[in-house]
């Protein structure tokens, strides 16, 4: 297999200067880009504001025109029709035609697919029960807060089923229930369903949860290239889990560290719960108490179409339930969910399957994106204390 | 197809919920509903009533869908690229041209579903309207056949003025009345025999004969016309007499004769007639009158001893003969103006490939405008020009804007010459060519070349790059 068969998106030299109405240089946004994103993999294009990383995805979507260099994507030209075919997209705001409801939004979609009109309607259906608007599904689009207009934008974004996915911060604007469900759903239809995903964010804990390959753009220019495991791991760290150790224990390992390697312990500390978890239990206390909300409920399972695979309806139902397990994603979240278990036992699965806040620095970062990062997530306080639509009304969860 | 049509649903469910449409749908319905009852027309007549009926009504939904179609295409896709909202779009797999094309078909969509309710409207109301009891003597009748009986017309073969003028001229020379004249004298002395000529070429001076022609198979593309006069037992010679002095309520005595003293079976009886001045009157002519080469000749003998009778305007004389009915003539004045429309649509939307929203409105606007006057636009240009030795209005700017204004103009289509409604307020026929002409002058070139513009622009067009 040549690596043209393997690459699904390929920029060499891709350059976009935007130029004033006099043809003066500028802006250069994108700076000889070279990008090689491979099949089945996520990839996260990182980068800080202004760094070129959604004019990058408007050239691969054909919005924008490349000044210099060259783009392939799913071996065409990217404006071809054919491509977008094969495409799902979101873009960084949702872009929805407010007039519309739920329902027609997804259907106007799926009629440029071409998808005929039964097997629209099931989409359709299947989508607003997967992002949680199906009781919504007649609200205008305009009525919706930005997490819920984020939730049919996503649905739009994959109508068709799409052979490549991209993301431009698709976290942005959700809660932490939607981040998580959000997640969950890159990691299926990467594993499961074996599709590309392009995931474009400044949020750097959602991208490391799902991940496979990043690369970090500043100043329209590459930075660096390569696996998160390769480039986050730091080989001069080394990291020690237990159970809940006294005080002169932990005296005792310090003096025997040092006096048999010769090395300082750096930090000794004990994990915290992580404020998502927290955050995902109490929604989900409130929704077994059947509350009342105006807005989004949380998702249901993932749509049917998308878990479908010509291997047969037994492959199908192992997917469909694998995924919708979702410790194998955030192991964390279930036990804290489970009234049962001990506390102690929860400290110790954290303590197994997580690392402290140095150790974090020391941790491989794992491949497989159910590796949670134990610290308090950055993304989730994001969008807890930063989200716009906290600040409006009951539509709001 | 399907993806065109999509688009098309789309705009039109965009134009109806943004409330655009809506608020001139409202108006429009409005104007429909209440106009049967509060029309008065001059106060006494139904035919009155009824024409202004058909003149406001037709008139205020064309003018109002005019506005709805440049307000709604310039306003979805510039509004659309400036909204981001065709980002997404667009990254679907449906080419640019299929989407402007399905705006396109959703704005003329929109536009024949309104006209379709304003063609019911107008036969419902008409029925109405015609169904009032008459209070004037005749009423009825003139309501059946001014109104409602479409007529169609041939108007008078004019002479070659130019060859009159000569003959003048030759005749001055004999009888010495003039001297040797300058080229430009005589060029003017011609011009001003001309308007002579035309002047007098309607008028009946007292105590004299006149002699008028109808060429029944004169323009090749009338050639079915004739035929379809011939096959009437009668035609109508529609007079509407003047008095040179101004005289209003005379009454002017005339002796009507006609056929072609060549072929004598084509003469008629000579019939004595009164004519109140001012007013239309329909002479009934039988067919057998027409000649051989589908001539008619109309001899007019003023009775008068002092008084002439001229007969001013194209439509103050003319032969006409009844042809369809009312609501398939309404029908295709509705057609003429949805070709108006959808030339409008493709006008908007291609402006709106590339400018803002108000500035794509002011540039269709501005051609709404020179389309609507074009003929007057055309002679003001004319006017500007420095006659002899006289300097240039426009001085040294005179030249180039006339030159830029005659282009623009020249380039813009003539509204007026598809502007049926005149026709149906006086009962006469609209043409199926002028069906045809507008449909294909206004659609498939006109617009047709809007339309592949606007899709080239959109295509080339980098949507997500940052203008302002």
């Amino acid at each position: 297999m040549s690596s043209n068969d393997l690459s699904v998106i390929q920029t060499a030299g891709l350059t976009k200067v935007f130029k004033d109405f006099w043809h003066r240089q500028r802006v250069v946004a994108v700076d000889k880009l070279d990008l090689d994103i491979h099949k089945d993999e996520v990839f996260g294009l990182l980068g800080p504001n202004g760094s070129g990383k959604t004019t990058t995805i408007k050239m691969l979507l054909g919005l924008l025109y490349p000044t210099r260099g060259r783009i392939q994507v799913l071996g065409r030209a990217p404006t071809d029709v054919e491509v977008k075919s094969r495409i799902g997209f979101l873009p960084e705001e949702s872009y929805l035609y407010q007039f519309l409801d739920a329902r027609e939004t997804l259907d106007y979609y799926g009629r440029l697919f071409r998808i005929p009109r039964q097997e629209r309607r099931r989409r359709v259906e299947q989508l607003l029960e997967m992002t949680g608007l199906g009781r919504e599904a007649r609200r205008r689009v305009g009525e919706y807060s930005k997490g819920m207009a984020r939730r049919i934008g996503l649905a739009q974004a994959l109508i068709n089923d799409p052979d490549l996915l991209i993301l431009d911060e698709p976290t942005s604007g959700l809660d932490p229930v939607g981040t998580r469900e959000i997640k969950d759903l890159i990691v299926f239809l990467n594993r499961e369903k074996r599709k590309t995903i392009l995931l474009c964010s400044h949020l750097l804990a959602d991208v490391e949860d799902v991940c496979q390959r990043v690369a970090v753009l500043y100043g329209g220019r590459l930075q660096a290239l390569g696996p998160i495991r390769e480039l986050l791991s730091q080989e001069n760290l080394t990291q020690i889990t237990t159970e809940k150790l006294n005080p002169d224990s932990v005296d005792r390992i310090r003096r025997i560290i040092e006096r048999e390697e010769g090395r300082q312990v750096i930090s000794v500390s004990t994990p915290s719960d992580r404020l998502e978890t927290f955050f995902l239990r109490i929604v989900r206390q409130a929704q077994q108490l059947r509350q009342t909300t105006s807005g989004a409920t949380v998702g249901g399972r993932i749509a049917e179409f998308l878990t479908e695979s010509p291997v047969g309806e037994a492959v199908v139902e192992s997917l469909v339930a694998a995924a919708s397990k979702p410790e194998r994603v955030e192991p964390a979240a279930q036990p804290a969910a489970e009234p049962g278990e001990s506390a102690a036992t929860e400290v110790l699965k954290e303590l197994i399957s997580s690392s402290s806040a140095v150790a974090e620095a020391t941790s491989p970062v794992e491949n497989e994106p159910s590796a949670p990062v134990p610290q308090i997530d950055e993304s989730v306080i994001d969008s807890l204390m930063n989200r716009a639509d906290r600040k409006t009304g009951p539509s709001k969860e | 197809m399907s993806r065109i049509w999509a688009v098309a649903r789309h705009m039109i469910a965009e134009s109806i919920r943004t409330k655009v449409a809506l608020l001139f749908i409202a108006i429009i319905l409005i104007i429909l509903l209440t106009l049967p009852f509060t029309v008065t027309g001059d106060g006494l007549t139904i035919k009155s009533r009824l024409q202004n009926y058909l003149a406001y009504s037709l008139g205020s939904v064309g003018a109002l869908l005019s506005l709805l179609t440049v307000f709604l295409s310039c306003g979805t896709l510039s509004n659309e690229i400036s909204g981001k909202y065709l980002f997404l779009v667009v990254s679907k797999p449906i080419p640019r041209w299929q989407l402007f094309v399905g705006k396109w078909v959703g704005v003329v969509t929109l536009n024949g579903v309104m006209l379709l309710v304003t063609f019911a409207a107008a036969l419902a109301s008409t029925w109405y309207i015609k169904n009032r009891p008459a209070t004037v003597p005749g009423d009825a009748e003139a309501v059946q056949k001014e109104v409602l009986e479409v007529r169609h017309n041939f108007r008078l073969h004019q002479p070659n003025w130019n060859q009159l003028a000569q003959e003048r001229l030759r005749q001055l020379r004999e009888a010495g009345a003039i001297e040797k004249l300058s080229p430009e004298e005589e060029k003017a002395l011609i011009a001003r025999l001309i308007e002579e000529a035309k002047s007098g070429w309607r008028t009946l001076r007292p105590r004299q004969w006149h002699l008028f022609e109808f060429r029944l198979s004169e323009i090749a593309v009338d050639r079915r016309r004739h035929a379809d006069a011939l096959e009437q037992d009668y035609v109508f010679l529609h007079i509407k007499p003047r008095h040179p002095g101004g005289t209003e309520d005379a009454v002017l005595q005339a002796v009507i004769a006609c056929g072609d003293p060549r072929e004598p079976q084509t003469l008629t009886r000579e019939v004595t007639a009164d004519f109140v001045v001012e007013r239309f009157h329909d002479i009934p002519i039988p067919t057998f009158a027409v000649n051989s080469r589908n001539t008619l000749y109309v001899q007019i003998f003023n009775l008068s001893d002092k008084d002439s009778i001229t007969f001013e305007g194209d439509d103050c004389f003319e032969l006409l003969y009844p042809l369809g009915t009312f609501h398939w003539n309404t029908l295709r004045a509705i057609m003429i103006t949805w070709s108006r429309l959808a030339f409008l649509a493709a006008l908007g939307l291609m402006m709106s490939s590339f400018l803002s929203f108000p500035v794509a409105c002011m540039a269709s606007f501005l051609v709404l405008a020179a389309a609507s006057m074009k003929k007057w636009l055309a002679d003001a240009f004319e006017w500007t020009i420095p006659q002899g030795t006289r300097e240039d209005p426009m001085w040294i700017f005179g030249p180039p804007m006339r030159l830029i204004g005659r282009a623009f103009v020249n380039l813009v289509p003539d509204f007026t010459h598809y502007d049926a409604v005149s026709n149906i307020v006086g009962g006469r026929y609209v043409p199926a060519f002028w069906v045809l002409q507008a449909l294909v002058l206004l659609l498939l070139v006109q617009g047709a070349v809007l339309i592949i513009i606007g899709c080239v622009v959109l295509t080339r067009r980098e949507l997500a790059r940052v203008t302002a």
